[in-house]
């Protein structure tokens, strides 16, 4: 409680200071001008003075990534240093709120779409920016506020089944292509094959983001094709007139989860596996399919350079045209630059970072082959060579592709379904209870 | 107390002493306190610029109303329960074996105490490890079936395991206060009782314990403190899991605060658990110093 009451603390005495000084009602003419007046000192002072700015980091698993390409950025740009902030275990939202409020909030923040919407309010406008100007088109409406551009998308990111090549092509003894896995029904059939074998067909990561938010996407996502339609869905989720145990979708997304839970490689201690042992197993060729996102590619080449691995949609019926069987679920965080606490030339450095890391040869170079990333800029020149990033290239390209869903949930409740779904992995509880707590905490979380 | 003459000159030398130590017990608790107590009655929501709307009690309502508020509190009581009792009478028994005079009592009582060496959320690691990988290689290969699943995955061992390593941290520390207490009582007390040939059982009864009263009033308000305040373990050894069963009541305020972002509702239970404790303590002290005795 100590600890809380400190946070809580520290909190208010920030949140007062910054409304002494009056920063807080900065209109968004001023913050317009802030932004030219920032870019304006970028060109006059060149490489003169030295600049620190910090980077929040949100992916854990690539910090090492990111800050080698903060030292090649430096290698070119001497006089500016990158720091960058690890979550060290919280999550963005917590880190951002303690940042914020101990008034040192970080140059360069990672955010996803709950904590845009949170923390707009705090973050640079860049609509005149080189960089901002190369996102495509149709990512821009997440990431703008009042029409005015606040952020850009960091990568695509897929969210599906990865399937390693070499095992099922092992264990069935034929070529494996993922297109062929058309519906569920095909799915089953190729588990029970492997399962005959000495390879794992399945393991699941009980993680409760992953549970409770990354394949919770693919339920939410797959409720219609339409966005207005799917908007609805989630509006009444949020007034609990959404009757679960009568939706096809969500019995479907639940028979998939059977299914995987049945060919599951720890089937008898679901919750003991770590997520670092998973990363293992499928980078050692020991498991066929894990649900999870591209996210974790660069770790499993980093262990196993010669990982076959690849993305396919997590099956959402046993009949082909469901929506769900082809697609996958597409997503993306977000950079955004601190308008606030940070000093102008620190502004101009960050904006000059990622001029820097989407127009230069160089910086694409860090993009595409040092971080992983998959652009959702135009006129990159350099393209992903890695086959999950062409895939998932091809599948934004036929626009077989599910909306990211967890960006709309209430905060807090995404644990909450973690937790759900942790406890039916585990067997203790049934299917109605599944549907009955996802409408519950629906409810709940939504009145706060 | 002061033997200085103006009034002037007794404010020079508390200044001296003083001024500084109560200056920062005032910044970083007295202020922070009134400002928690504040902002429970206030709607704020945590974001920096939000207005703050004055709202009443609004906030302890629904805390009070919050069935998640009551389980984690219920296992807090369950978790204080056995962590004051299992630590006290490990720490009373060690105290009582490295005071005996026994060969290598010195390493017994630096060993004794390392653990309370370790910051909580290394020793949270640490343990995590234990629990799901060496006892689980240990339980596969010899197929004893409490060690064969993780501890970690069920919701009742979970708990035990925070409890093991909760007594494990502080039996140490509360071993050096016995000790202490050991060592204070008078040699004549001992001496005359032997003379009047009482067993040694006898002499811990009728002797040594009440004569060392004051030591258990400072365990166990320690321990009685420790264990509900307790978070660090608690996130690192489980992190609230399986699926919340062992969020206790301090991560329970966090997570509301800061995961839920209900800043009102968690600083609303922050202060009633603050009550809470501070009600409990009391009356712990109170009662055990009531059998605290004078010999002479």
């Amino acid at each position: 409680m100590k600890k809380a009451i400190s946070f809580l603390l520290a909190g208010v005495m920030a949140a007062s200071l910054t409304a002494c000084s009056g920063s807080v009602k900065e209109t968004a003419s001023a913050k317009q001008e802030d932004t030219k007046a920032a870019e304006q000192t970028s060109e006059s002072k060149g490489s003169g003075e030295k600049v620190e700015i910090s980077f929040l980091v949100t992916k854990p698993e690539i910090v090492p990534q990111f800050e080698e390409t903060f030292k090649r950025y430096t290698e070119s740009h001497p006089n500016v240093t990158i720091t960058a902030i690890p979550l060290s275990g919280q999550t963005i939202y917590e880190k951002l709120t303690s940042l914020y409020a101990s008034g040192n909030a970080p140059t360069i923040t990672m955010v996803g779409g709950p904590e845009f919407t949170s923390f707009k309010d705090n973050f640079l406008d860049i609509t005149d920016t080189d960089f901002a100007k190369k996102v495509y088109s149709w990512a821009q409406d997440k990431t703008k506020s009042d029409g005015k551009v606040l952020a850009v998308p960091t990568t695509a990111e897929g969210i599906g089944i990865m399937y390693n090549k070499k095992v099922i092509e092992a264990a069935t003894g034929k070529e494996f292509d993922p297109a062929s896995i058309k519906s569920r029904k095909d799915f089953a059939q190729l588990l029970e094959e492997i399962s005959k074998t000495e390879y794992a067909p399945v393991q699941i990561t009980n993680k409760d983001w992953l549970l409770g938010s990354h394949l919770t996407s693919v339920l939410y996502g797959a409720v219609s094709k339409d966005f207005d339609e799917r908007q609805a869905v989630i509006e009444a989720c949020r007034k609990g007139e959404y009757s679960f145990a009568d939706s096809q979708v969500f019995n479907n997304w639940m028979d998939t989860f059977d299914l995987l839970m049945k060919y599951n490689k720890y089937a008898k201690s679901p919750l003991a596996n770590a997520y670092e042992d998973d990363q293992l197993t499928m980078a050692s060729d020991e498991v066929a399919f894990w649900p999870i996102g591209n996210y974790i590619y660069p770790n499993i080449v980093d262990i196993n350079p010669d990982a076959q691995v690849g993305l396919m949609p997590y099956p959402m019926g046993d009949d082909e045209a469901a929506v769900g069987n082809k697609e996958i679920v597409l997503s993306y965080s977000m950079f955004a630059i601190d308008a606030k606490q940070s000093k102008p030339e620190q502004q101009a450095a960050a904006i000059d970072f990622f001029n820097w890391l989407v127009t230069s040869k160089d910086g694409q170079d860090s993009y595409v082959n040092t971080l992983m990333f998959v652009p959702i800029f135009e006129g990159f020149e350099i393209q992903p060579t890695n086959p999950v990033a062409k895939q998932i290239v091809s599948y934004m390209e036929q626009g077989n592709t599910l909306e990211r869903m967890s960006d709309y949930f209430p905060a807090g409740v995404m644990n909450q379904f973690g937790a759900t779904m942790q406890q039916y992995l585990d067997g203790k509880i049934t299917r109605a209870d599944v549907a009955n707590q996802f409408k519950d905490k629906w409810v709940e979380f939504s009145k706060k | 107390m002061y033997k200085e003459k103006s009034n002037l000159k007794s404010f020079q030398v508390f200044a001296t002493f003083g001024l500084i130590p109560l200056l920062v017990f005032g910044i970083v608790v007295l202020i922070p306190f009134f400002s928690g107590l504040f902002l429970s009655l206030t709607n704020w929501n945590g974001s920096i610029d939000g207005k703050i709307e004055f709202i009443g009690i609004g906030n302890y309502i629904s805390a009070v109303r919050d069935p998640a508020f009551w389980g984690s509190l219920g296992k807090t009581f369950y978790y204080v329960f056995f962590v004051m009792i299992l630590t006290n009478t490990s720490a009373f028994l060690f105290g009582l074996l490295v005071t005996s005079g026994m060969k290598g009592q010195n390493f017994y009582r630096a060993g004794y105490f390392t653990p309370n060496l370790i910051g909580g959320v290394i020793l949270g690691y640490i343990w995590q490890f234990i629990f799901s990988r060496v006892f689980v290689y240990f339980g596969t290969k010899t197929g004893i079936p409490i060690f064969e699943i993780s501890w970690l995955t069920d919701p009742h061992a979970a708990l035990w395991a925070l409890i093991i390593v909760g007594v494990w941290q502080n039996a140490g520390y509360m071993m050096l206060i016995y000790i202490a207490g050991f060592v204070g009582i008078d040699k004549s007390l001992i001496e005359a009782a032997r003379m009047d040939g009482a067993s040694p059982l006898q002499m811990l009864q009728k002797i040594k314990i009440p004569m060392m009263m004051p030591a258990f009033t400072i365990t166990l308000f320690l321990t009685l403190r420790k264990a509900f305040m307790v978070y660090d373990v608690n996130l690192s050894l489980t992190k609230g899991g399986p699926y919340n069963t062992t969020e206790l009541i301090s991560m329970h305020v966090y997570n509301e605060a800061f995961l839920n972002q209900n800043m009102g509702p968690g600083q609303a239970k922050a202060f009633l658990l603050f009550l809470l404790v501070a009600v409990i303590a009391v009356a712990q002290v109170a009662a055990l110093k009531k059998k605290e005795v004078d010999a002479i």
